[in-house]
């Protein structure tokens, strides 16, 4: 099996080889839920950082017990899901955050019904600007690393973090090589596919996860481009763990090449810088990176963000995306349809889904049209 | 106490008899109105408030001066357009009038405004992009500010609590008018080190003010605003303990609702505190005369969340028909020294340092913003010694549909409230400004075998 093959199999499985295979051989697995929980930390102390999935939940039925379907987006319900249904048991602990309202009333659901054996959460700062708030955010850093070492019963050192920084910082470096082959004109990998990609380093090991982007940009130099493509697709929004929007773009004839996506560029778009305080250089780094849009103050760095990939990427057109019910993205589709007139591509209305749900058609419907548009 | 209004409540009382239950009249609405979303909103809410207040008897039109206070308020200050700055209500207007500038709160001209121009303003949002599933109080705000009816703010504050709506609509009204705006970022829980976050960046807070303004802090002023705040908080707590006697010495759902508006918006004014020393000397000689409000109390309800606000017939049929008295209003400022009261030096001289972190403490503590910002157990705790303390026969969730942090809690307080209290609670679905939701009709056929079931338990 070549390694895209392999990561796409790991990326449509929670329980994937590469956890199972991690457990056996008696390691211990600490899930979180926002890419703003630094993998680096959880690394270090020896431990596999999984971004929790909403994958193959099946519905929500047990989670809408607690959370409300009429205004708590299906992601954080399907993650809920899955808790109720023993599919995250194999987890050691998890890791909440103030991500939006959505992701952290099921965390303290998750906990507060199902119990965790270890269980943290981190208060992100809502802001970029400010000495206070980096210092808020390294000190609750600090209380999340001292967390794991007394429960987990070891110690995380300087050299470890700066070791698991580095690893990452080799993840991040090999990611953007990949998704730096959606500049060319032919490229040779889908929208979906370096999705997946992404999706499946999620929940691999590091070690194993660089591994398998190497071997992958070494197997895609000899892959066949893609020549045939309608139009070349930027996807902004969306926070689900799924292919659904790409395929569709991509079934009917254009091209996913960039994004604007928590499973997507911002997780991986900017380096850890390393100084001397490495647990502060985590803080630093993750804080200011390409910033999501729970973060209040960043809208102008978002638009900047999204202005770049337009150029970098040569992007034909923008599609919105987003969860039923979420208002952060919900208000960034509203802040960028103020400044349309500043970007050289159409913007098309916001295609809200609801994540794990099969209502293709009118999203299809929707994009087609869009195309169409571009190609106008 | 010298009286300086007409009439007063408990006269009212005294000289009518216990109402015989008579047909309530709901309201009715005429959404196929075309209305003209261009027009002065703010002369337009005065209006329909001074309207409102003048179909009630002229003994109970007191009641809703805080509502004209809030209006005439903002009025006045679009005389000094320089000087407008928007904040969510949880930020203080104290440090807005310590630096001499005027508080504008959107968020209060949507709970003014008529119901169909809610409906109006909301829908234009809509189509302005705006999301659907937006909090009405916010995407009506944003509705009118595209509408342009909405005055540009000379600067703009925002707290990141108490949810996502919150943090959206900050953002938006910053790009859309293209003002910085100034974020406080709320923490998670309630530890010291997270009141000195917030008042930290108070401080950083009057450095964006003086930027932008022009205008320096005065600290006298600060201070007797922020001192204004205590009384009317020490005031609100008095009478919140003289509605545990029985009768609710509290006549009705209308003074839960001034409350909570006077103590969102209006603190820090002399205006406030004059009006709560009112509604205290009310509330205190009825429960010396041990007399409750129009209709006989027969069951305690406690709404732990809001209540819708296009209707107060709902409430009327309530007290009517069951006599279910409303005690506890989350949003009537049951929040603010739940379980403690905080010992104030009285001669209040304290130093700026000092008063942001009064304004810190108020400020994560607003009401319903604290149990929504942090952990579920903020909301279960306060609410089950809201519960207890008051000794409330059933609870109501009356939960606004866009609401997506207490709306995941409401399940889980129920069954604390059965489990700890033996007090259950009613959840229904609702818009608490916009009827098209769930109508009065609809709320009240949900609650109807609620509160029959109440009544049965109680042997009524």
């Amino acid at each position: 099996m070549g390694a895209l093959e392999q990561l796409v199999e790991l990326s449509s499985i929670n329980f994937n080889s590469a956890v199972k295979s991690w457990k056996e051989s008696g390691n211990r697995v600490v899930g979180y839920w926002c890419s703003y929980i630094p993998s680096e930390i959880v690394h270090a102390a020896d431990l596999l950082p999984y971004k929790l999935r909403g994958l193959n939940a099946g519905g929500t039925s047990k989670a809408d017990v607690y959370m409300a379907p009429c205004c708590n987006c299906t992601w954080s319900r399907s993650i809920l899901e899955l808790a109720y249904k023993g599919d995250y048991d194999f987890l050691d602990g998890v890791v909440g955050t103030n991500q939006c309202d959505h992701g952290r009333r099921a965390h303290e659901l998750w906990v507060r019904k199902l119990g965790a054996p270890f269980d943290h959460f981190i208060a992100v700062p809502h802001k970029l600007e400010g000495q206070l708030v980096l210092d808020w955010f390294r000190k609750e850093l600090l209380d999340f690393k001292n967390h794991l070492e007394a429960h987990f019963h070891l110690l995380i050192t300087s050299d470890a973090l700066l070791d698991s920084i580095q690893l990452y910082n080799d993840n991040r470096s090999l990611l953007k090589r990949l998704h730096d082959l959606q500049k060319e004109k032919h490229p040779v990998i889908t929208g979906a596919e370096l999705q997946k990609v992404i999706i499946a380093g999620a929940s691999v090991p590091a070690q194993q996860y660089n591994e398998l982007l190497n071997t992958l940009l070494a197997d895609l130099s000899k892959k066949k481009s893609i020549t045939d493509y309608r139009a070349r697709i930027m996807i902004c929004g969306w926070c689900g763990d799924d292919t659904t929007l790409q395929n569709i773009v991509e079934d009917l004839g254009a091209i996913v090449v960039a994004d604007n996506s928590c499973f997507g560029t911002r997780d991986y778009w900017d380096q850890v810088q390393i100084d001397e305080d490495p647990l502060g250089s985590i803080a630093k780094t993750y804080l200011l990176r390409a910033p999501c849009s729970r973060m209040m103050d960043a809208f102008p760095k978002r638009l900047q963000y999204i202005k770049r990939m337009i150029d970098e990427y040569h992007v034909d057109g923008i599609i919105l995306s987003r969860n039923q019910f979420c208002d952060l993205m919900g208000i960034d589709d509203f802040m960028l349809k103020l400044h349309t007139h500043e970007l050289s591509v159409p913007v098309s209305s916001p295609m809200v889904q609801n994540y794990g749900s099969q209502d293709v058609g009118r999203l299809r419907t929707r994009c087609e049209a869009f195309i169409e548009q571009i190609e106008q | 106490m010298e009286k300086d209004y007409p009439g007063n409540l408990l006269e009212f009382m005294e000289e009518r008899k216990m109402a015989e239950q008579t047909e309530i009249q709901f309201r009715k609405f005429d959404f196929s109105k075309k209305l003209d979303l261009s027009m002065d909103v703010l002369r337009n809410v005065r209006n329909n408030v001074k309207e409102r207040i003048s179909q009630q008897d002229e003994s109970l039109r007191w009641i809703f001066e805080p509502y004209v206070d809030l209006i005439q308020g903002m009025i006045d200050g679009l005389k000094t357009p320089e000087k407008l700055i928007i904040h969510n209500f949880t930020v203080n207007p104290d440090i807005i009038f310590g630096m001499d500038l005027i508080p504008f709160s959107p968020e209060a001209v949507t709970f003014l405004s008529p119901a169909e121009y809610i409906m109006a303003y909301k829908d234009y949002s809509f189509t302005g992009n705006v999301p659907d599933h937006m909090c009405s109080f916010l995407s009506t705000a944003l509705g009118m500010a595209l509408s342009n009816v909405l005055p540009k703010p000379r600067g703009i504050v925002y707290a990141s609590h108490p949810c996502d709506n919150g943090r959206a609509f900050g953002q938006a009204l910053s790009e859309y008018y293209g003002v910085k705006s100034f974020i406080i970022d709320s923490p998670y829980d309630d530890s010291k080190r997270a009141y000195d976050y917030v008042a930290s960046q108070i401080k950083e807070l009057v450095q964006y003010l003086e930027e932008i303004s022009g205008e320096k802090l005065n600290i006298d002023k600060l201070r007797e605003a922020v001192k204004r705040s205590d009384e009317a908080h020490e005031l609100v707590y008095q009478i919140n303990n003289l509605k545990k006697k029985k009768p609710c010495p509290l006549a009705s759902a209308m003074i839960l609702r001034a409350l909570s508006i006077a103590m969102y918006n209006n603190l820090g004014t002399e205006n406030t505190v004059k009006w709560l020393e009112k509604v205290l000397e009310d509330t205190k000689q009825r429960a010396d005369k041990g007399i409750g409000g129009k209709y006989e109390e027969k069951m305690r309800i406690a709404w732990i969340y809001t209540f819708p606000t296009f209707d107060p017939a709902i409430f009327q049929w309530m007290e009517a028909k069951f006599g279910a008295i409303s005690v506890i209003f989350q949003g009537a400022d049951h929040t603010y020294w739940p379980l403690y009261k905080p010992i104030r030096k009285p001669n209040y001289d304290y130093n700026f340092d000092e008063l942001c972190e009064i304004m810190a403490e108020r400020s994560l503590n607003t009401p319903m913003a604290r149990q929504a910002r942090g952990h579920l157990d903020f909301f279960i705790r306060d609410t089950v010694h809201w519960c207890k303390e008051w000794d409330i026969d059933a609870a109501i969730f009356s939960g606004h549909i866009q609401c997506k942090a207490n709306w995941s809690a409401a399940q889980l307080v129920k069954e604390v409230l059965m489990d700890e209290l033996d007090v259950p609670t009613c959840i229904y679905e609702v818009d608490v400004i916009d009827p098209r939701v769930a109508s009065a009709e609809k709320l009240v056929g949900i609650m109807e075998p609620f509160l029959e079931m109440v009544a049965e338990k109680k042997g009524l």
